[in-house]
């Protein structure tokens, strides 16, 4: 007998009230939360659904602001005094972990003379503190753990050195159009060249230009774009647009191994303006924007008998002239048909030459839906026995058009979204539910969603849902009403590696880092290991002493929210004398980690 | 136009073990050490181990083409950045298998993966790996260290993971409080067990050499693991994939690399080792428009290790002529994949022809053994 993982089915103990639904449909309640009734909650979340609205998350970090303000009271004299008592090896050290933030350029020599003052008041000045020449406790803790305790870890080179820059300049705003990001872009890899340059000649060392670059371009574009999300989620108010808009960034996943982050704030932003219009005009939208364009390899994909083409021959070029179908592949398998659809290899070709000509967008004068002919390949493109003619740019949207059409895409889409809101297997039923609507619509997403609200009332209160980490985080956040980890403030004092990516990562799900084209897993058998939810458990201690001080989050009452006032959980909560154990008993919770 | 992140951090390495498993202490346990190389994305054969000797290579390859690849049997080359396998091979530890394959021609990877990951015909028909019920069938348990556990490794009784976090430990009494809440949980029962007993501590979050050199010294213990997997991103080079430098010169000089570490920290014991590698499919044998290759049907195999019959390149060769092509475009499966590593499976987990058939490959009988492992 072959051991098979055992997937379950639970008993139903939960019903369906508007704590259940705020959970399955968008991301939990706090102590504070008001009921309502179902039917109120229904009302509430497709009115959400009808329209896209503003982006604005900037607008909460005041909140977390006043939050976080931490003072380092230590004078210059104490901070003397202090120094007297420290070792020749521990001054090494310190001299040592400026010289690796590009400061100090001298002897290693345990000496504080004039170099290591003077790189003191260097490092002192880009954090913006006061430029004394010796270090408080709180500036050694920084630096100690900056490029003490980072390095050697093999992690991604920007979260060891975020947090030493000041990002409370930076140009955080979205990139609302495409040449916005693209000019951004463009002026960023200007100037990492030129810094590139300079380091290759030997002229300056790699921490300088680390430091060089934060100092002009001080944000990192994806970071922004994961605190953003959270902060919308956690104090915003359209938790169910913000599920589906989540949804769908999954549904057309990029990595930032292949793909600018300067691009990601834009191809978000496109996806969420999407968001109330149809599948067809989300597809397009996604498809030709530069971020996927460089994400699956579309944009020298070169039509045979194009200009290019042409030009390669002339001039005698190494180069074949000929297309790269991974875009295309995974157009028809991951975002529309899938295999079962039964499409052929010269689908997928023609589907290829209808996409050459997009992607290419270095150019000054690029703008939305940006496309060059000189790649595309004239003439008609077959694809499931239809020909694609006609104007070399419109024809991707008419094929767009043809696929969000086709039954199989209304199934796939269908089936996706009961899998992420009801079920890992769900009921047949509400796949069709939606399903139908879909084709009844024609791809309308505002019916759409709206019918993924109703799928999930009707048909979700028997089936249970285990929480992604992300959505766990959420969550968590969620109920205790704050605490996001949002190191990118900068001027705060807070220095720990605390950082919303950093957690992300570390919990095993940095939406920004999709291992592969098809995204994050929605089953609970890719999440449930030993590992991860070890990890939980340890957030959530390193979150008390924070939610116990800061934010004064009282397990006993939230557990009567949310187990119920005569439930055994919350009992068992309230007959617990650690604080710490009180909420692990809540958010390590099996039916907390469910919806 | 080479476009790259700035700053760019190297995950996605994975890694993981077997031990004996406890629960079945009378299951008969070889000594011999497995290495599986899960090389995702699809392998290009044709520069792994260029076919020096077809003269259509030169013909339907131009940018991709690798130059100065060096030759092993007069037919066969391999290139150049392979430097520890070529030697291997000349010493008789390494052989090489060319146009294998899965028996799969849909060429999409996830499709591919679930099926190299699953070892069965159909993609999504079973939720378990073949090595995993290789492991399951001969009394091992497996610990991945990774986030989630490989579906290659999934179907063994006893499986756990690891992976560095910066997050400290909870205290024991932490941990059992939760475990008792997790009790009745048929999910969650038992999974903080081997977490809150452990012993073992990774040298912080390691690259892929670190990772692989603690694999090896867990693996070299008397009673450590017997089967390691390491997974390796990157191979799907649709664009700007390179020849003997760029991209996939580069990721293969890293698993050369691996590879000769893992061997320096098996010490003795990499005499009774075997490492294979897999992969979802092979590339177009034509080079495409952006100076890469799409997704194709076979590929190359490397077998390393004291326990492999080496200095050969097994293959039945179908030529690279365009109407020798599958759909006049990749490379044709001439062995099945499935042959050899039933064979590996054989002599590492010493298991019957029939259960093997059975219960790792679901039914497959392979057709025969190439002898490319030694004979004890």
């Amino acid at each position: 007998m072959i051991p098979i993982f055992i997937s379950l089915v639970f008993e139903s103990t939960f019903y369906m009230d508007s704590k259940r639904a705020s959970r399955k449909l968008g991301y939990g309640f706090s102590t504070q939360h008001q009921e309502i009734s179902l039917t109120d909650f229904v009302v509430n979340a497709k009115k959400e659904l009808e329209a896209v609205p503003v982006f604005d998350p900037w607008r909460h970090i005041a909140v977390e602001k006043k939050v976080k303000r931490f003072l380092d009271n230590e004078s210059q004299e104490d901070a003397a005094n202090n120094e007297k008592s420290y070792s020749k090896e521990y001054k090494k050290t310190l001299q040592k972990h400026l010289q690796e933030a590009g400061f100090y350029r001298s002897k290693i020599d345990g000496d504080f003379g004039k170099g290591t003052r003077a790189a003191i008041i260097d490092w002192q000045k880009s954090i913006k503190k006061n430029e004394t020449g010796y270090l408080t406790k709180k500036q050694i803790k920084a630096l100690n753990q900056t490029y003490g305790g980072f390095l050697g870890h093999g992690y991604p080179r920007e979260m060891q050195n975020l947090h030493l820059y000041d990002l409370s300049t930076s140009d955080l705003r979205y990139p609302t159009s495409i040449k916005l990001a693209v000019n951004h872009l463009k002026e960023m890899d200007s100037e990492r060249d030129r810094l590139r340059e300079l380091q290759a000649e030997d002229k300056i060392s790699e921490a300088e230009v680390y430091r060089l670059w934060w100092k002009k371009y001080n944000s990192f574009t994806w970071w922004r774009d994961t605190q953003t999300r959270s902060i919308d989620v956690v104090y915003g108010d359209t938790p169910t647009f913000n599920r589906f808009w989540h949804f769908w960034i999954n549904y057309f996943p990029i990595s930032v191994d292949a793909v600018e982050a300067e691009l990601f704030g834009n191809y978000y932003l496109t996806i969420r303006k999407n968001m109330a219009s149809s599948f067809s005009e989300l597809l397009y939208d996604a498809t030709w924007h530069p971020a996927m364009q460089e994400y699956l390899s579309n944009g020298e994909s070169t039509g045979p008998n194009s200009r290019r083409a042409r030009d390669i021959k002339k001039n005698r070029e190494k180069k074949i002239a000929a297309i790269n179908e991974n875009l295309a592949r995974e157009l028809l398998e991951l975002f529309t048909l899938t295999p079962a659809a039964g499409y052929t290899q010269d689908d997928v070709n023609g589907t290829a030459y209808v996409l050459t000509g997009w992607g290419q967008v270095w150019n000054d004068d690029v703008k939305e839906g940006y496309f060059d002919d000189y790649r595309h390949e004239p003439g008609a493109h077959k694809v499931l026995g239809k020909k694609y003619r006609g104007k070399p740019k419109d024809k991707l949207k008419a094929l767009c058009i043809d696929l969000a059409l086709h039954p199989m895409t209304a199934r796939h889409v269908a089936n996706k979204l009961s899998v992420h809101f009801i079920s890992d297997s769900p009921p047949e039923e509400a796949i069709q539910f939606i399903e139908n609507i879909y084709n009844q619509s024609s791809g309308d997403l505002v019916q759409v969603h709206q019918a993924v609200v109703d799928a999930v009332i009707k048909y979700g209160d028997n089936y249970t849902k285990f929480l992604q980490p992300e959505l766990w985080f959420f969550n968590v956040h969620k109920a205790i009403d704050g605490g996001l980890p949002l190191k990118f403030l900068g001027q705060s004092d807070d220095w720990g590696h605390e950082q919303t990516n950093n957690i992300l990562y570390e919990l095993g799900h940095l939406n920004s880092r999709t291992p592969q084209p098809n995204g994050w897993s929605d089953l609970a058998v890719d999440w449930l290991t030993p590992e991860m939810m070890d990890r939980r458990v340890r957030y959530i201690i390193q979150l008390i002493p924070k939610i116990e001080y800061k934010l004064k989050f009282d397990p006993d009452q939230y557990a009567v929210k949310f187990f119920g006032k005569n439930s055994i959980e919350a009992k068992d909560v309230k007959d617990t004398s650690s604080y710490t154990s009180a909420c692990l008993k809540i958010f390590c919770h099996p039916k907390f980690m469910r919806t | 136009m080479k476009r790259r992140n700035f700053l760019k951090g190297s995950l996605g390495t994975l890694y993981m073990m077997a031990s004996p498993n406890m629960a079945f202490p009378d299951v008969n346990l070889t000594e011999k050490r497995m290495l599986v190389v899960l090389l995702r994305g699809g392998l290009d054969g044709l520069a792994t181990i260029p076919p020096l000797g077809d003269k259509h290579l030169s013909k339907i390859r131009k940018d991709v083409l690798v130059q100065g690849a060096n030759d092993l049997d007069g037919f066969f080359g391999i290139h150049p950045n392979l430097k520890f396998l070529e030697k291997e091979y000349q010493k008789g530890n390494a052989a090489f298998v060319h146009a294998t394959s899965f028996p799969y021609t849909g060429r999409s990877h996830f499709d591919g993966q679930n099926i190299m990951e699953t070892g069965s015909e159909q993609a999504y028909a079973v939720t378990s790996g073949w090595v995993g019920r290789a492991m399951n069938a001969a009394g091992f348990s497996s610990l991945a260290v990774s986030l989630p556990i490989p579906i290659i490794l999934r179907g063994n009784e006893v499986n756990s993971n690891y992976f560095p976090t910066t997050f400290a430990k909870a205290t024991k009494n932490h941990y059992a409080e939760v475990e008792k809440m997790w009790q009745s949980d048929s999910q969650l029962n038992g999974m903080l067990k081997n977490i809150s007993s452990r012993k073992m501590m990774l040298p912080g979050r390691g690259s892929t050499q670190e990772l692989v050199s603690f694999a090896a010294k867990e693996m070299h213990k008397p009673n450590g693991p017997r089967v390691g997997l390491l997974e390796i991103d990157g191979f799907d080079t649709h664009a700007l994939q390179g020849n003997e430098q760029g991209d996939h010169a580069e990721l293969l000089e890293d698993l050369d690399n691996v590879l000769k570490n893992f061997k320096r920290d098996m010490g003795p014991l990499y005499e009774d080792t075997v490492i294979v590698t897999v992969t979802e499919f092979g590339r177009t044998a034509f080079e495409n428009g952006t100076r890469g290759t799409d997704h194709g049907w076979a590929s190359s195999m490397i077998l390393a290790g004291g326990l492999v019959e080496g200095k050969q390149v097994v293959s039945d060769w179908p030529g690279l002529e365009k109407r020798n092509l599958f759909e006049d475009r990749d490379l044709k499966m001439t062995i099945d994949a499935r042959d050899i590593y039933a064979e590996v499976v054989k002599t590492v987990f010493d298991l019957d022809d029939d259960v093997i058939s059975e219960h790792v490959f679901l039914g497959y009988k392979p057709e025969k053994y190439h002898g490319l492992l030694k004979k004890s």
